[in-house]
This record gives structure tokens, sequence and C-alpha cells, in this order.
């Protein structure tokens, strides 16, 4: 059986699977999140890794997440990122919005009775 | 809030430089470390395991250039390359930018101080005030006078009655008058200077204290009670909490501190005020409140909200001149008209000639700006001809031509900010010098450095940059771009070159005439003949009157005249009654065989003073004698001696010598000697006063009392500057129980006349000075420009057999042209604006054709020079060099 093809992130997706991952991980560094998101992924999707660094910056800039450099499992100095109290609010409102996103669509495109 | 706080860590990101990107980087190889290692676990071979690390990474230098554009704003990251750009630029033409910024900084430096000085003068109320546009300075215009407005000078029940009748337009009205009083005795008697008010003053004022409680119209004054000025807290009482209700000693009173004035108000006038005392206190009249021959009151208003000023003062004027037929002595009830003037002392009615020399200065500064101005935009023509090159280089890489704009804006914003911030650090120095010299010590001293100025520096600095930059940057608009390599094709600039050297010219021409202009009336008034020679006179003077003890002014007087006497340094002193100058007694007496003359100044004024006074003053006898010891003894013949003014009112045409006068009973008075001019009222100007004014000196000890008032005077033989501080040590202390010794330059009173023409000279000559080397910078510029452009062409006519002397002139010729030209416009301008100086002026017309043509001459031989020197270079060129010069 060929795997489903692989998508691309769909808009706007990243930042939320971004605060998920870091709300039942903890403090994770950029591998670390690249790494839970294909695990979670299961290969249907095509992260390009290195896209999660400007991702990154710009929650941090909103104030979502905090960051600090520390040393990773391999001895090498990284940045560990964390969800601050806004980012969990945050997260929170985006669930419930994704959720209604995903229920609206869903009714959408159900076949016509 | 987020997208500001998105904003805001971004500005942060594009200011605090890389150190962020150099973290990225380590993450990014962290990130293909922890990859690699993975696939390296899973089997792949070392090499294997990197690839697929870095396909699945991504390119780094994408992730590098997605994250920075992330990171900062790139409108601000494009802006700070382009001023790295223009200051790579200025340094690289590191010659002319330093010439530029020099230029720069004197021009707004001397623009800024002086602008800042009409501020203050003109523009600024004094601190404090509360809504100080509604608070006025109330001035009357006799209508029967030479139309001219005064400060209102009168008794407090008109004053009252003014406020009452004008009610329903104003909140309160304040009368107070001046005063300076002796505190103490002995060595460690002081001054204050003084304000005596009435009830309403602070009311009006609505100033709050820094301590203590106002007094108020709205609660009962008490007549002992002072307000000190913060300065005066500080030095004596250390800046004590506790000094509300301590006493303070003024004249023969002891006052209580109810309030301390706030911080850095010094009163609404020129002198810094120390104590403010209320007029029930210092008025030594009974019937002060209700009298009306005391004339000596200011009156202060506060109008309401929303008042016209215009219609208010039509009602005052109406409800004045009705108090006025009540209240005022008979024979002064002509009809007036009140004029409310705002608080700064600069803008009143009596527009004062300080004021006049202030705004020609600061504008004249203005021209100073411009030159400097189209000196540097020169500069940068000319530097940007040599960039053509390099221009054309960019455009041909891609940059438009608003990329080449804007830097060439950013070289003149840099510039401007450079030179604007060199200039505040010399207003705040050099200003202060300035602004000491012009402006009165209340003004002066007041926070030499505040916002106002600081945004008027950067004001007058954005100005120039946009000035600076507007000139290259038409001249880029209007160049064509040709075919990469062959460069930028631009008309030569020589024409607009020589529109900057003209124009430069032309704005020196009025600041020379101006100069001449004060130069000639400062020296004209200066020997004015008065008749007097006052610059090394004295006044040296004990109020015993204000200390309770009238009787013994002359004992005391004497006793600090001997004490003088002995001083080395002075070389005469005098007892007299009337301080000269400063008013004197006027009183009836009759001419045997002569009607008494009528008309105005026809009483002369009398003084009684010493024999040597005459000599101390420095007045010249025209006939008979000047006044002897020997007639300065009790019982000695009565005499005196007259001006000029006073033998030809009373025996025109006649010889008043050995003839008599009869005044105070005694039967006769001789007139022995007659001396040239000396009006008891000197004016530094002369004037009509001046001639018709009498005088008459009686001798001091052998004469009538006039009055109990005693003064001594003292001529010093070198400057008396130097010596006033021992005057008054030496008088202070010649007895023990002297209340303050007050000690004055007695020329000091024509101070007024002589300091406009003074500081107008000195400031004029100050930047002519500047302008001219504005002036000679920019022409030598311009023509070594013309020279070394021309090199080439020099060298085949010399080839041809042009005489070197020849080529100097050809190439000087040019930039004399356009002098010329400068020297007329100029003149014209110079000409508009000398009128605006006549009342200032002294002895000379403001359109002197004598000053323009010592003024063209000054600027041709200075601009001749400035051209001839780098001209004088085309003679010296080496025809086969030339020819090989590119």
């Amino acid at each position: 059986m060929t795997p489903p093809p692989s998508a691309e992130v769909p808009y706007g997706t990243l930042d939320l699977m971004v605060l998920k991952t870091l709300a039942s991980l903890g403090p994770q560094h950029g591998y670390g999140i690249a790494r839970r998101l294909e695990q979670v992924a299961e290969g249907a999707l095509a992260l390009n890794q290195g896209t999660i660094y400007p991702a990154l910056l710009r929650l941090e800039q909103k104030g979502w997440i905090a960051s600090e450099m520390g040393t990773s499992e391999n001895n090498r100095r990284a940045r560990f990122y964390s969800l601050t109290k806004t980012g969990q609010k945050q997260l929170v409102a985006e669930t419930a919005l994704w959720a209604r996103t995903v229920d609206m669509m869903t009714r959408m495109l159900e076949p016509e009775r | 809030m987020t997208a500001l706080r998105v904003w805001l860590s971004r500005l942060l990101g594009t200011l605090t430089g890389r150190r962020r990107e150099d973290e990225l980087r380590e993450e990014l190889e962290t990130h293909l470390e922890l990859l690699a290692d993975e696939h390296r676990r899973r089997g792949l071979s070392d090499a294997d395991a990197r690839n697929a690390a870095r396909r699945e990474l991504g390119g780094i230098a994408q992730t590098r250039e997605a994250f920075r554009e992330a990171r900062i704003l790139p409108g601000l990251d494009a802006l700070r390359q382009d001023l790295r750009f223009a200051w790579r630029a200025l340094r690289r033409d590191r010659g002319t930018t330093v010439a530029a910024i020099a230029l720069l900084t004197v021009g707004v430096s001397s623009t800024v101080v002086l602008a800042d000085v009409v501020d203050r003068l003109l523009l600024r109320p004094p601190t404090h005030v509360d809504e100080p546009e509604r608070v006025r300075r109330v001035y009357e215009r006799r209508l029967d006078g030479d139309g001219r407005a005064t400060l209102l000078g009168s008794n407090f029940v008109t004053i009252e009655r003014l406020g009452a009748g004008i009610s329903s337009e104003i909140e309160a009205i304040a009368a107070y008058q001046h005063e300076r009083i002796g505190s103490g005795r002995g060595p460690d008697a002081s001054r204050f200077v003084a304000i005596d008010f009435s009830d309403a003053y602070f009311d009006v004022l609505g100033i709050r204290p820094a301590l203590g409680v106002l007094p108020s119209a709205h609660r009962a004054v008490d007549p002992g009670a002072v307000v000190i000025s913060h300065a005066l807290w500080m030095q004596r009482f250390g800046g004590a909490a506790d000094v509300i209700g301590k006493p303070l000693r003024l004249g023969q009173q002891t006052h209580t501190i109810v309030a301390v004035a706030p911080r850095d108000f010094a009163g609404i006038d020129d002198d810094p005020v120390d104590v403010w005392v209320p007029l029930d206190a210092r008025l030594r009249i009974e019937d002060w409140r209700t009298g009306t021959h005391y004339l000596g009151l200011r009156a202060l208003v506060r109008l309401k909200p929303g008042v016209q000023r215009a219609s208010v003062e039509a009602h005052a004027s109406e409800v004045f001149n009705v108090v006025q037929r009540i209240d005022r002595p008979v024979g002064i009830d002509k009809d007036a008209r009140i004029l409310f003037g705002p608080l700064p002392p600069g803008q009143s009615p009596t527009s004062s000639m300080e004021t006049q020399v202030v705004l020609a200065v600061a504008v004249v500064a203005g021209l100073v700006l411009l030159m400097a101005c189209g000196n540097v935009a020169n500069l940068l023509i000319l530097t940007g001809l040599r960039r053509t090159a390099e221009l054309a280089l960019k455009a041909a890489l891609g940059a438009g031509r608003g990329r080449l704009l804007r830097e060439v804006f950013l070289q003149a914003v840099l510039l401007a900010s450079v030179s604007g911030a060199a200039a505040l650090a010399l207003v705040v120095t050099v200003g202060t010098i300035v602004r000491r010299t012009f402006l009165p010590p209340t003004a002066a001293t007041v926070a030499p450095m505040d916002a106002r100025l600081v945004l008027l520096t950067v004001a007058i600095c954005a100005l120039v940059a946009l000035l600076l930059g507007s000139v290259p940057a038409l001249r880029l608009t209007s160049m064509r771009i040709m075919v990469p390599g062959k460069g930028v094709r631009a008309t030569h600039p020589s024409r607009l070159l020589d529109t900057f050297v003209a124009l430069q010219v032309a704005l020196a021409v009025p600041l020379l005439v101006g100069t001449f202009l004060f130069a000639v009336s400062f020296w004209k008034i200066h020997h004015v003949d008065l008749g007097l020679d006052l610059g090394r006179v004295v006044v040296v003077k004990a109020d015993m009157a204000d200390d309770g003890r009238p009787t013994e002014q002359h004992v005391v007087h004497r006793r600090i005249q001997e004490r003088l006497a002995l001083l080395p340094g002075v070389a005469m002193t005098a007892v007299v009654q009337s301080t000269p100058m400063h008013g004197g007694v006027a009183k009836v007496f009759e001419v045997p065989g002569s009607a008494r003359p009528t008309g105005p100044y026809s009483l002369p004024m009398m003084n009684a003073v010493d024999a040597s006074y005459i000599d101390l003053m420095g007045m010249r006898v025209v006939a008979g004698r000047g006044l002897s010891d020997a007639d300065n003894r009790a019982g000695a013949p009565p005499v005196v001696v007259v001006n000029e003014a006073v033998a030809k009112r009373f025996w025109p045409g006649a010889s008043p010598i050995g003839r008599c006068i009869v005044i105070a009973s005694r039967p006769c008075t001789q007139v022995v000697g007659i001396v040239a001019k000396a009006s008891p009222w000197a004016s530094a100007r002369g004037g009509p006063a001046d001639a018709d004014i009498g005088q008459m000196l009686f001798p001091l000890e052998a004469f009538l009392d006039f009055n109990a008032d005693r003064t001594v005077l003292v001529r010093t033989a070198g400057d008396p500057r130097a010596m006033l501080s021992r005057l008054r040590t030496e008088a202070q202390t010649s007895r023990g129980d002297l209340p303050y010794v007050d000690v004055f330059r007695l020329d000091d009173v024509l101070e007024f006349e002589l300091k406009p023409l003074r500081l107008g000279w000195a400031i004029f000559l100050g930047l002519s000075a500047l302008a001219l080397v504005i002036a000679m910078a920019g022409l030598a510029v311009v023509t070594a420009h013309g020279v070394s452009r021309r090199t080439r062409e020099m060298g085949i006519r010399l080839v041809l057999g042009a005489e070197p002397g020849d080529l100097v002139r050809l190439m000087a010729r040019r930039t004399l042209i356009a002098m010329s030209i400068g020297l007329a416009v100029g003149a014209v301008l110079a000409y508009a604006g000398a009128g605006l100086l006549k009342t200032v002026l002294f002895g000379v017309e403001p359109g002197d054709p004598r000053i323009f043509a010592a003024a063209t001459a000054v600027l041709l031989i200075v601009g001749g020079v400035a051209a001839w020197i780098p001209a004088r270079r085309t003679g010296r060129i080496d025809p086969s060099a030339a020819l090989r010069f590119e």
C-alpha cells in the first residue's frame, strides 16, 4: 500500500500545532518540536523542518511563547521554547476556533441526502 | 495589542544587531546534528545520515533569510543601510564634510542663540504665572502727548475705581511699585529688591507658592507679612522648611515670612525680586489708600476668560477718564487711552529700542545661516560632481532615482544633525554669555537649556536639511543617465554656483551696512558734548531717611566722604544734596528786573553741592568762576553757578555774572559763573531736553537745605568698575551703624540709551566677521573649482601665447562679476532693511551713501582677495603638465 501523499502544512495551522506541542510536551528545542510534528502526522506532512524557526520567532514576538538558550541532549547549545500564559489562552481559543471550522467544513462537505 | 507588541519587538530586532541570528546558526547546527544522529541510529552511514538530515531541514540560507525577515522592520533596515552609505560618502570627502559641518554649526548656533533671545525677550511670559495671556499690564497713552504709551503711574484710588468700573470684564486688579529696601545696619547690612503690592497682586498673577500661603484679597492681608523669593530662601535660610513665621527685617520694620515664591519666579520685570511686601507697610504716606497726590503705583489686571482686549480697553479708557476728573490734581486731567499690554516686557506698547535691535539681529542671524547653507550647498554640488561616475554606476545597477534622492537627502540630514548637535553644545556655552548681555536678569537666569531651545534647534536643523538636500536633489533629477560606463551626463552647474556666490555676497551687504551704521552711531553718541564727563563718577548713598534717622544724613555722608577721600585711586569727592540725574528740587525764585519765564521746563533744577562738584562732574566753566571752598562755608556771601540754559532764559542777550537772584528770603544771591550745557537730566542722545533744562548750583554748607537728602560723589582715577566693591566696603564701615550703603556708577543712568547701540554694534560686528569669512570661503572654493576644471584650457592658452597675468584675471573675472551682481542686490536689501533701525541709530542716516560705499569697498577687497588667491594658480600652470591633465 502506498502511503497517502504528504500534504503541505495548511496555512495558519503550524502555529496551532507548535502551541499544542509545547502544551503537551513542555519546553522543547526546535528539533524536538519538529520531531513531534512528524510523529503526530505519521508521514502525512511534508514539513521543511527549517520553516519552524521563523514561525517560532513570530510566536515569540506575539508573546505566546518564550525562549532561552540551553544545552541539548547531545551537549550542544540550543534554544528551548515554552508556552507562556498568553500562549495557553491563545491555544484554548484557537483550538475552539479550529473545532468550529472543522465542524463547519465537515457539514459542508457531507454528501447531500 | 499583539500587533503593537510584534512591531516593538521587530523594532528592537532591527536596532539590536545580530546576536539572535548567530544563535539561530547554533540552533540549526544542533538541529542538523540531532537529525543526523537519528538517521545513524536507523542504520545509515555517516555521510548518508548527514545528507538526509540536510534534506529534511531544508535550505539553511533560506531559513536564515526567512528568519531575518521576520525579525526586523524591513523599511527601517533599508534606511539604516542608506544612512550607512550616506555616512561613508561624507567620510570619503572628509575635508568638505568638516568644512560643511563647521559652517552649519556656526550658522545654526548663532541663529538658535539669537532666536532664543527673541523668544525669551518677546514671547515667553514669566514662569509660574497661571494663564499668563489673561494677565495684562496697564498702560496709558495721553491724548495730548507725543502718542507714546507709558506704564500707568497713578494713585491707589484711581486704580481701585478703574477696577470697579470694569469689574464685569476683569477678575481682579492690583497695584504695585518697585523699591529697593535696606535691611539691618553695620557691616552685615543688605539690600533687597522689593515689590510693594496691594492685596489682589497674587490673585492677579495666579502663582502657587513653594511654601506657605500667599496673601490674597479674599483674606485680610497683614501689613507685617512678607513673601520671599525662592533664591532668598535658599541663601538666607538654607531652604529650611520652618521658614514660615520667621522674622525678616526690612528698613525699620520687622516682617513675618508668610510664603516662599515658587522656584524660578523672579517677578514679572527685569530685576529679580527678593521680597514682596504689602504696600501698607511701605508707603509712608498716611492716606495712600484714599489720597490722590502719590502717583507712583503701577497696575496689573487679570481679564476674565473670553474677554476681548479691545473692548475692555475701550471701556477702561472711558472709566479712567471719568475717574481722573474726580481724583487727579487739577492740570493733568487730559484724557488718556488705557491699554492692556501683555506680560512679556519686550512686547510692551512702549516697544523699546532694545527690542528693535534684538529683532534686527535675529533677522541678520538668519541671513548668516542662509549664507552658510548656500556655501554648504556649493560644497555638496562640487563633491556631487566628483561623484557622477559613482551615481551612474549605482543607477546602472538598478538603483532607482528615488533611492539616489534618498541618499542625497540623508547626507543633508546627517550634516544637519551633526551640526545641530554641535550647535546645541555651543548654544549652551556661548549662548549663556549672549543671554547675559542681551536679556534682563530675570529672563537670562531661568533654565539656560530647555525643551523649547532643543525644539528650536531641531526645527532649524530640519529647515537646513531641507534646503541643503533640495539643491543637489534638484540637480540629480535633472541628470540624464546615459549608457553605463559613459557616466552621467549633466550640464555643468557653473551658473548655479555663480548664483550662490552672488547670493552670499548679497546677504553679506546688509550685515556690513548694519555694522557700520551701529559703529558710527556708537562713536557719535560717545562724542556728544553733554558738558559732563560721567564715565568715572560713582554715587555712594546711605538712605538714613528710610532708616528713620533723616537728621543724620549730612553727618553720615560727610563722614563717608572723608573716609573715601583717603582711598588710593580716588581722585575727587563731593557731598551733594540731590543725586545728579536722579531728580531734585525746583523752587520759585525772582530775578530782579526780569519777568518770570513761562512754558515747559521754566523752573531750573537746583542742587546744593560742594565746591569740588563742578570739576568732579567734568563741567566746563565758560564765564566767571566755579564755586570755591570760601563760598562753601556757613556765613559766606551767597553765590550761585548756573548753566547756559538758565543764563539764556533769564538774562537773554546779557551776561548774568554779578547779577542777583532772590530766593528764600535772601536779598541777593550773586551769579558768579556759567557752566556749558550740563543738563540736570542728561540724556546720552542730547536732544531738546538737554538744551533747555536749567541747572543752578549753590554751595552746600553756605546755603539752604532744599531737603535733607545727601549723596557722596566720587571721581576715580582709573576704571571705577574695579573700585566699586572697595568703595562700598569702606563707605559701609565708615561708621558702625549705617544702613545698607548703595554704590553705583553715575553713567548707569545713560546705560539704557547706550546699551542697544553697544549690543547692536557688538553682535553685528561678530556676525559680519562670520559672514565675511563664509563669503570668502565660498568665493575661494568656487574660483578654485573653476581653475582646476579649466586647467587644460589654460594650458592651451599658455601654449598659444597668453600671458599668465591675463589668465589670472580671466579666472578671477567670472567670480568678480557674480560678486558685483550680489553687491547690487545686497545694497537694495540693506537699504530696505536699514530703515527699520532708524529710531535706534544716532547721528547717522540709515541710507547714508558713504556707509554703503564703505560696505561695498570692504566686500570688494575681501572678495577680490578670495578670488585672486586660487586664481593665481592659473598663472603658475605648467603647459605640458596641463595638457596631460585630466
